[in-house]
């Protein structure tokens, strides 16, 4: 019987509008001096974070994971020349997929040393100015704190909500699973059901991000005397479309992030992930003040064409490899 | 009894929420880059009808619920019960106004439809897309106005009342959606 399921799912019109997008990326960087690097993709090592899930590839001398960003990488080859660099490839994580997910995707992510998350933005709009080519809709730019978010359309203060208050709102709002939630997952599903949806339209900088959701960024204590973190996150008409931060260059403070992240692993009943060895030692030597954001290419892609769905912009996207 | 994970949730599948049965109508997956992934899905409660959002934790699981679509054909009503009959096995079904609701009035004897099984008894009933139906009552027809706009109601054979262009008459057949309730046709 003949089959359909052979062919490329992205139209024509579409590979050819994300080749010229990809180009206009590299050309960007060139101009701006950011040097590109190939990074392998896969480690013996992997991310921490106890909500990525690695794919895993058996080796007879160890396991391997699939590199689910760049970013471990992109710090030691930054702390030896302490220089800037793109990475624009592959990036895989496991039980991901949906309309705005596929296990395997393409990823931006570029570090500029001596300079913080808010330097990062200005560059961030210009790239989007260029891949989008001046069109309106990303003209559009606002930048609010996580804060302000929250009480612009909650009037709640996210930062000073005890975590039995955040439970409280989501059991009264979504339902008594989530009573039990940790602080971290409250703010994420408040953060989707109420605040992501009342976004500006256009290009939205949200940044300084609650401690428990730091990721590897800096902290710094706000000017209402509690601790935020130097993440920030961009959204384009409400879809998140890039994570960066002001990087975290303190070997010990990565060391306890590390830990912390098992700790909450253990809790969740999913497997320990051994600390970047490497990754470590290269903070130890010395990673200078940098920014850093890892953009989600396929999804930017789908956005400057207005499309719904990612697989649209991917040739083969899963179960179609 | 089986259960679904949220990954094998999709459109139409039959689940049991809060102890109803229900059919999914979307289900998305949402996962922030570094938070905890969940599905919100939009259900309909098939003894309702109400539509539902519900927010899971991914990897959660609800059981399967019991419920088929059959074919079969309308037999009659008594007034407190209709009756359906599976045209396979002459398996007989009763149903109450309850499961019937809006649909008794578009049925006429005969007629094959759409029944809802849950754990086995009637829990809905779809009628025809389209139904043939006689007007009973309807101001007289107006001749010669067919190409006018302007309707009138007009009260069908099963009950229903319907809008009809000016120059039908009663007596006369008509073509009915059952899904808008629209008029679509003169049939004699």
């Amino acid at each position: 019987m003949f089959e359909n399921n052979w062919r490329p799912q992205a139209s024509q019109e579409v590979l050819v509008a994300r080749s010229k997008i990809i180009t206009s990326i590299r050309n960007f960087f060139s101009r701006n001096n950011v040097l590109e690097v190939d990074l392998p993709v896969l480690s013996s090592a992997t991310v921490s974070d106890p909500f990525i899930t690695s794919f895993t590839v058996n080796h007879p001398l160890g396991d391997l994971y699939l590199q689910t960003s760049p970013e471990y990488f992109m710090k030691r080859l930054i702390a030896e020349t302490k220089r800037d660099y793109y990475y624009l490839g592959k990036a895989f994580r496991a039980d991901e997929v949906g309309r705005l997910h596929n296990p395997e995707f393409t990823i931006l992510e570029w570090y500029r040393c001596d300079c913080d998350e808010f330097d990062l933005m200005d560059e961030i709009i210009s790239l989007i100015r260029v891949v989008s080519k001046g069109r309106d809709c990303y003209k559009n730019v606002t930048k609010l704190s996580y804060k302000d978010c929250y009480q612009n359309t909650l009037s709640i203060d996210p930062h000073s909500l005890t975590t039995m208050e955040l439970q409280t709102f989501c059991k009264l709002k979504l339902g008594s699973q989530w009573a039990e939630s940790s602080r971290k997952t409250c703010l994420d599903l408040i953060f989707n059901h109420f605040i992501q949806p009342a976004l500006p339209p256009g290009v939205v900088f949200v940044y300084e991000f609650p401690e428990c959701q730091a990721g590897l960024s800096k902290l710094k204590r706000s000017d209402l005397g509690y601790c935020v973190s130097r993440r920030f996150e961009v959204f384009i008409n409400n879809i998140e479309i890039a994570n960066g931060y002001f990087e975290l260059n303190d070997s010990d403070q990565q060391r306890e992030r590390f830990e912390s992240d098992n700790l909450e692993r253990r809790e969740q009943s999913k497997d320990l992930i051994q600390a970047d060895k490497k990754l470590l030692d290269a903070l130890d030597y010395g990673l200078p003040n940098c920014s850093g954001v890892a953009i989600g290419v396929d999804r930017l892609i789908m956005c400057l064409l207005n499309l719904e769905d990612i697989s649209a912009v991917m040739p083969f996207p899963w179960m179609y490899q | 009894m089986s259960s679904y994970s949220t990954s094998e949730f999709k459109s139409g599948l039959k689940v049991m929420l809060e102890g109803d049965p229900c059919s999914i109508i979307e289900n998305e997956f949402v996962k922030p880059g570094k938070g905890q992934a969940f599905n919100r899905v939009k259900l309909r409660n098939l003894k309702t009808f109400k539509i539902l959002e519900r927010t899971f934790k991914s990897g959660d699981s609800l059981k399967s619920a019991d419920v088929v679509d059959m074919d079969m054909d309308f037999l009659y009503d008594d007034g407190e019960f209709w009756y359906f009959m599976d045209p396979n096995t002459f398996e007989q079904f009763q149903a109450d106004i309850n499961v019937i609701g809006e649909c008794a009035k578009w049925l006429s004897e005969q007629d094959s439809c759409v029944v809802t099984l849950f754990n086995g008894n009637p829990l809905l009933v779809t009628p025809p897309n389209h139904v043939e139906l006689e007007i009973v009552e309807t101001d007289p027809g107006l001749r010669g106005d067919t190409a006018q706009g302007g309707t009138k109601p007009a009260k069908l054979k099963t009950g229903a009342v319907v809008k009809v262009p000016l120059f039908l008459d009663q007596g006369d057949v008509i073509k009915v959606d059952t899904r808008s309730g629209e008029y679509l046709g003169r049939v004699r």
